[in-house]
């Protein structure tokens, strides 16, 4: 297998950003962050923010417009970077949030020119999680530390280099251009195993075997509103989710001109759903906290047939008040245990 | 302290069956065992659910904002300044509440055992250490360095707004002074400097919230922020609109940051943003000889006009 020694990777990120934009984690003061590559990665601690942010961006300028009634309307349209996508260490969690992202944004009727343009031609790298958190469950959803799904290349880290595995086309593409900064020999039999043993205790705690069925009659359960009293409303869970992709659409006029951009937004906010004239279809928290978690545990089943979770515990470790999925799946089986009891 | 919290829950209990409250403001327990999530009660049936919090507590005065009135809510030190602070933002009103008031040896932030959560059986306060029971055995840490932030500098003492339940457990934590050091390093940068760590920090947020929707002090029903037309802050998120949100949100609170650090604790990427409150507190004590800032006070320093302030603007 080729591997790189891990104090030379940043070379080899440099010369990748010549020709990719590169998003990766990074250490920013007391947390690791994905962002887009600016001279730093850190491969070793999981970020707190999820990586769709490389395909999705919080906010994007779609176009600009300018007019007045003498001149009429011109647009112009927003620019699209041309340099292809080239994630670097995703987790096996954030990976396979890509693939349940393409359902959303490209399968279907429609399908979303700049997710699609920046999906095509991007390369995602993932690195295996050999020191997963106390809040890592992805073993719930079928994934594990080793698992592939939605990546091109593996990394697997012994502490000391980096061994690529390429899984795809576009992956072995992308190791065999960077060839002159990998070397050939070897194979970290010893992390494939690290990586196949890996226990996620949280995971023992959590199954979401039989959820999407049972929350089928659980609309109108009290369990919804004992668990959202204690939301915030903020949205913090929902935009470090891998998952979340939910955004609106809006206008910055300036005068006679003016851009419109998208930008994430987030169901638990009190204006996600306000329409013109003040009618709000989810006016408290109970109706959106519940959205938030049926729509990851029973609508999406219903609509892609995935849950709309990886397990990758980012809420968890997000929300102050103890209100994501790991508690939320604890709590729904609860109430649903107890039905008729 | 299983007395104490033995006593909180008859207390609780009591305030349902004499008719004085019809919700309750508590902790519980929460998803992982050791730490502690808010809850409301409807009724004293549910008084066994109500926990003391020993660890990562979250501050509760903003949930009486949404629990049916007379609401009983049980405060410690830091609570019970955001609870004085809604009262005197006109919020809710003491009338409406039944305050029970425990005394609080400081809150064991979790994330500062170096234990997994899943290995702890037991955590115990031992006078000046947290011992952490584990099935291995035995670790013992100084307790100083497991509190949450917000306890290093507890109020501990001068803030409660007149409890209708006071319980008093072993011990107390001494109050301690604000620590400004971290202020005093951003005063010392020169205005480039500062203006590179805050665009490095901004640069991070992701616009979630947080902060805001756990700040006692934030109380609007409608946040301004939020408003469509006049759009003050665009939903775009760019550095400018960042720099915008979090100055509008710093100065909004100037005068009446409680100090409690819940925006801090919330902010889910770990912005320093009490770097920013801090220093308003400490000008408000500076510039107008004002003795711990965070306490609410019936005159506000920064609402209050006086026809002979000195005008040193002129």
């Amino acid at each position: 297998m080729l591997h790189i020694p891990k104090h030379k990777l940043l070379s080899l990120l440099e010369h990748a950003s010549g020709s990719w934009q590169v998003f990766c984690p990074s250490r920013q003061g007391p947390t690791v962050n994905f962002g887009w590559f600016e001279g730093m990665v850190d491969p070793d601690l999981i970020p707190v923010n999820s990586c769709k942010g490389a395909f999705l961006p919080q906010t994007e300028e779609l176009f600009t417009y300018r007019g007045t009634p003498e001149t009429g309307l011109s647009l112009a349209a927003g620019v699209d970077e041309q340099k292809p996508v080239l994630v670097f260490f995703a987790r096996p969690c954030d990976a396979r949030a890509f693939t349940l992202l393409d359902r959303v944004f490209l399968e279907g009727e429609y399908a979303d020119d700049r997710y699609k343009n920046r999906r095509a031609r991007s390369v995602v790298v993932t690195v295996g999680c050999k020191s997963p958190l106390d809040t890592c469950f992805c073993t719930a959803f079928g994934i594990g530390p080793d698992s592939k799904a939605g990546s091109d290349v593996f990394v697997y880290d012994d502490g000391t280099s980096l061994y690529f595995e390429p899984l795809t086309e576009e992956g072995a593409g992308f190791v065999s251009s960077h060839s002159a900064y990998l070397t050939e020999g070897g194979t970290p039999v010893s992390v494939m195993e690290e990586l196949r043993r890996a226990e996620l205790p949280l995971a023992g705690r959590i199954s979401v075997e039989g959820m999407a069925e049972a929350l089928d009659s659980m609309f109108d359960d009290p369990v919804w509103e004992k668990m959202s009293a204690r939301c915030r409303g903020c949205g913090a869970c929902t935009y470090l989710c891998p998952t979340c992709h939910c955004f609106s659409v809006f206008d910055a006029p300036r005068g006679v001109r003016g851009k419109r951009y998208r930008s994430w937004d987030s169901c638990q906010f009190s204006d996600f759903m306000l329409m013109a004239g003040g009618h709000n279809p989810r006016p408290t928290r109970k109706e959106r906290v519940r959205q938030r978690f049926m729509h990851k545990f029973n609508y999406s089943v219903k609509r892609q047939g995935d849950y709309l979770c990886v397990g990758c515990g980012r809420c968890i470790r997000a929300c102050s008040v103890g209100l994501h999925a790991a508690s939320a799946l604890f709590d729904l089986k609860e109430a649903g245990r107890c039905k008729g009891c | 302290m299983n007395d104490l919290r033995e006593q909180l829950r008859e207390a609780v209990a009591s305030a349902f069956s004499q008719g004085r409250v019809r919700s309750f403001v508590c902790l519980e327990k929460g998803f992982y065992p050791f730490a502690s999530i808010p809850a409301i009660l409807h009724s004293g049936s549910e008084a066994d659910r109500v926990q003391l919090g020993l660890s990562d507590a979250p501050l509760l005065a903003k949930y009486l904002l949404d629990a049916p009135k007379p609401a009983g809510i049980v405060v410690r030190q830091c609570d019970a300044l955001g609870v004085s602070r809604l009262i005197r933002d006109r919020r809710v009103k003491r009338e409406d509440l039944y305050i029970v008031s425990v005394s609080c040896p400081g809150v064991v932030d979790t994330a500062k055992i170096p234990v997994s959560p899943y290995q702890i059986t037991a955590l115990e306060n031992a006078g000046d250490a947290l011992l952490v029971h584990t099935a291995l055995g035995r670790t013992e840490l100084p307790w100083a360095s497991v509190l949450l932030d917000r306890c290093l500098s507890c109020v501990s003492g001068s803030a409660s707004p007149d409890a209708d339940v006071v319980l008093e457990g072993e011990k107390e934590k001494l109050p301690a002074p604000v620590d400004y050091s971290g202020i005093d390093k951003v005063e010392h940068m020169t205005p480039d400097e500062r203006y590179a760590m805050w665009e490095k920090e901004f640069a991070k947020c992701i616009r979630c919230f947080a902060c805001r929707n756990a700040c006692p002090a934030c109380s609007c029903r409608k946040c301004s922020l939020d408003l469509a037309e006049p759009e003050w802050l665009s939903p775009a998120v760019t550095l400018p609109e960042q720099f915008m949100f979090h100055f509008t949100r710093a100065y909004h609170v100037a005068g009446r940051c409680v100090g409690c650090g819940e925006c801090e604790r919330a902010c889910p990427v770990g912005l320093p943003l009490m770097k920013l409150n801090r220093k308003f507190t400490r000008d408000i004590e500076t510039l107008f000889g004002v003795d711990d800032a965070r306490i609410p006070r019936d005159v506000e320093v920064l609402g209050t006009f006086l026809p002979d302030d000195p005008e040193e603007f002129c």
